[in-house]
């Protein structure tokens, strides 16, 4: 990945070596995720939003991008999931839709560590067609009153806060959503245990939420424009999503290598492959930093890392034979992942979806 | 050198006053409309009229050389005649810069690169010629040069008057080029199989019975990895070709199924055939991104392997979308007047000119 300032994953690499790969297989086996000590530990190294804009950071998205491809490849499992949805899923959404009074109270202990976030889309019976979401926000004395399930969140089962999108008017059009950012401790937030997922084993979760009143302030942008500014934050999630596809292909590609060093004709293929997306991707964050970063574009890039990441864990599966098939070994944790990762963001048919659309 | 002397310092005034302008008039029917047969000498000679083949093979500065190489390999890409390109190609990426570094040992060199430029000769396309570089023998005859060889697929035209032939020099680790006159006598065509919907042109067989050659036909020597950078740059720019041609068959393919009509609704919007464009789609942009990267990093160590990457990207995915679109238009795209069929043919045809084995490249 392409990234100038070599100090700096320099000292990202080092994190990860000092701090997460000496016990990563443990926490894999054991499904446990000190993620508020790696937020804290990776805050006080200055590494948490070091590219963030100021200021928090000097602006150089390549760093953040950097983070997460880093510990996508030395991390397998929850680890870097947890940290991306945290950091520049939720915490990254606050920073660019909350009043400066919610991202006081908020943003400054998430990026300590000392708040996690989540951000909540799916339901139990609405994962791809957001528009058919049953969460509902109605107006209240203080504020407004939100119900509903949702269920498959990233870090829900230790977020000290989620933001939710919520019908806020029937039917389906456009305006018909708000962003909330809602408390896991208000009244009427019931958590659920973690799903019994075949990945990202213990980070995954749900809440029932009934009659939850959050203040007026608690609304991420304008009531009604929730679901246009999930969307438009739908693409720098598939981003940072791309970035974990990137660094865990690289990895696994390096893995093939090896096992098929006598056999190039294998691998030609496929890295020709990981050549191409990586040139796409890069290709990808330029045109975000230029703010010329479409739906459709953001589709293609995750649409394409699935792909890739499908076709190595494949091929890694039947290279490795056996050990593929064994718990916890690294080949069939990734081959978990890469159905996991498929699925975050959206799945391969939304992408198609959205770009099909613009055909 | 020539590029850097004579051609630079004629052409930076023009290059900085009208490039754009020229590039644009590439794809102006007009000009298109004149040329009824596309040959390569006829694809030369209009690259000439319009001043750009000096600045298509002029790498400095290099942005406005991409720049135009890019549009060029956009405008190839809308002609019919697969072979023709592929020769045209060849002369502007391969025969040219080879003949411009063997202008300072050779005169001989210097005035065919020139004629070269003016379209008014040609040199064949070998294929695989790096790797037969070894299995050719040369050796001095008196004064002359005594060849020795067989060429296995040549890309040959009724333009082709020459054939620029590498051969390894066992002393030396370069190669020496020689320049051998396609209608000499111990230049034998063994076979001969036209290309699939263009007969001028065919792949032929040549063998290389003692052809004796006149010491000015040793045109002098080069560095193995530079010859080897001409042909990754042929790569590079064939793959751009490639993917403009997906481009345009993977519209016109969206066009005609928006206007067909099933039961009053547009065949692109049954999502599942909006689905199979739209993963073509995503898959064609990231070859593009590929290959324009490639053209970005030609001046770095990996530009080799990024080159065959890309080439071999685009080829595979023009191989896949032509197919598909054929299939998609159904009989529409399956007559032969039509630009899918068109380029479905080219697309399979064009699978000769991988110059390297993708695997030897990239485990190297």
């Amino acid at each position: 990945m392409q990234l100038m300032d070599h100090q700096f994953s320099q000292r990202v690499d080092q994190w990860i070596n000092q701090r997460v790969t000496p016990h990563s297989l443990n926490w894999q086996r054991e499904s446990q995720w000190p993620i508020r000590e790696w937020v804290k530990s990776l805050a006080s190294s200055n590494l948490a939003v070091a590219g963030w804009p100021a200021p928090h950071g000097d602006s150089d998205l390549h760093k953040q991008l950097y983070l997460h491809y880093a510990l996508a490849r030395e991390a397998p499992g929850s680890i870097g999931l947890c940290i991306t949805s945290h950091l520049d899923i939720g915490a990254r959404c606050l920073l660019e839709k909350a009043n400066p009074q919610l991202a006081e109270q908020w943003l400054r202990p998430a990026l300590r560590g000392d708040a996690l976030l989540a951000l909540a889309m799916t339901e139990p019976q609405a994962g791809s067609d957001l528009q058919g979401i049953e969460f509902r926000a109605e107006k209240a004395e203080h504020g407004w009153s939100l119900s509903g399930i949702k269920r498959g969140i990233t870090n829900l089962p230790f977020a000290d806060a989620v933001i939710v999108l919520a019908r806020t008017a029937p039917g389906r059009s456009p305006f018909s959503y708000s962003l909330f950012l809602l408390p896991m401790n208000t009244r009427g937030v019931v958590r659920e245990n973690a799903l019994p997922t075949l990945g990202y084993i213990g980070c995954l979760g749900g809440m029932q939420v009934e009659n939850a009143i959050v203040p007026e302030e608690n609304v991420l942008g304008s009531p009604g424009a929730g679901l246009i500014l999930l969307m438009q934050h739908l693409a720098t999630e598939r981003l940072f999503v791309s970035a974990r596809m990137r660094g865990i292909s690289e990895l696994l590609l390096e893995k093939i290598r090896r096992h098929s060093a006598s056999h190039p004709a294998l691998v030609a293929d496929l890295i020709i492959q990981c050549e191409a997306f990586n040139a796409y991707f890069e290709q990808c964050v330029e045109n975000y930093i230029r703010q010329e970063f479409p739906a459709k574009e953001s589709a293609s890039l995750k649409y394409l890392g699935c792909r890739l990441l499908k076709n190595l864990t494949d091929k890694l599966c039947e290279l490795d034979g056996v050990t593929a098939y064994l718990n916890n070994e690294y080949t069939e944790i990734y081959h978990r992942e890469a159905m996991g990762l498929s699925l975050a963001g959206g799945s391969e048919e939304i992408m198609l979806a959205i770009i099909g659309n613009e055909l | 050198m020539l590029m850097e002397n004579s051609l630079h310092s004629l052409l930076q005034s023009e290059i900085s006053a009208g490039l754009e302008a020229r590039v644009a008039t590439l794809n102006h029917s007009e000009v298109l409309a004149g040329v009824q047969t596309d040959s390569a000498t006829s694809l030369m000679r209009l690259l000439g009229e319009r001043a750009l083949i000096c600045d298509l093979v002029l790498r400095d500065p290099p942005t406005s050389w991409m720049l135009l190489n890019v549009h060029a390999a956009h405008w190839l890409a809308t002609r019919k005649a697969a072979a023709a390109v592929e020769l045209v190609l060849h002369q502007l990426h391969t025969a040219f810069p080879l003949l411009e570094q063997l202008g300072a040992q050779s005169s001989l060199a210097n005035s065919l690169s020139i004629q070269l430029l003016r379209g008014e000769t040609l040199v064949a396309r070998i294929i695989h010629s790096l790797d037969l570089a070894a299995t050719i023998s040369a050796r001095k005859n008196g004064d002359g040069w005594l060849i020795q060889g067989e060429l296995p697929v040549c890309l040959i035209g009724p333009d082709t008057q020459f054939i620029l032939l590498p051969v390894a020099s066992a002393y030396t680790g370069k190669l020496d080029i020689f320049l051998l006159p396609c209608n000499a006598d111990a230049v034998q065509i063994v076979s001969r199989a036209p290309v699939s919907g263009d007969e001028n042109y065919a792949l032929a067989r040549i063998n290389l019975a003692n052809v004796q050659l006149n010491p000015e036909c040793h045109l002098g020597s080069i560095a193995r990895e530079s010859y080897q950078h001409s042909l990754s740059i042929h790569q590079a720019l064939s793959a751009i070709t490639n993917n403009q041609s997906s481009k345009m068959t993977l519209t016109a393919t969206i066009e005609f199924l928006r206007n067909r009509l099933v039961n009053g609704t547009p065949l692109l919007k049954l999502d599942v055939l909006q689905q199979r464009l739209a993963a073509l789609q995503a898959e064609l942009s990231m070859s593009q991104a590929l290959a324009y990267s490639t053209l970005y990093a030609q001046r770095t160590e990996t530009f080799s392997r990024l080159a065959n990457a890309s080439y071999e990207a685009a080829r595979k995915l023009h191989q896949t979308i032509t197919a598909e679109c054929l299939h998609l238009g159904g009989i529409n795209h399956y007559r032969t007047d039509s630009e899918v069929a068109n380029s479905y043919q080219q697309s399979r045809w064009m699978n000769f000119f991988s110059e390297f084995s993708p695997a030897t490249v990239l485990a190297r």
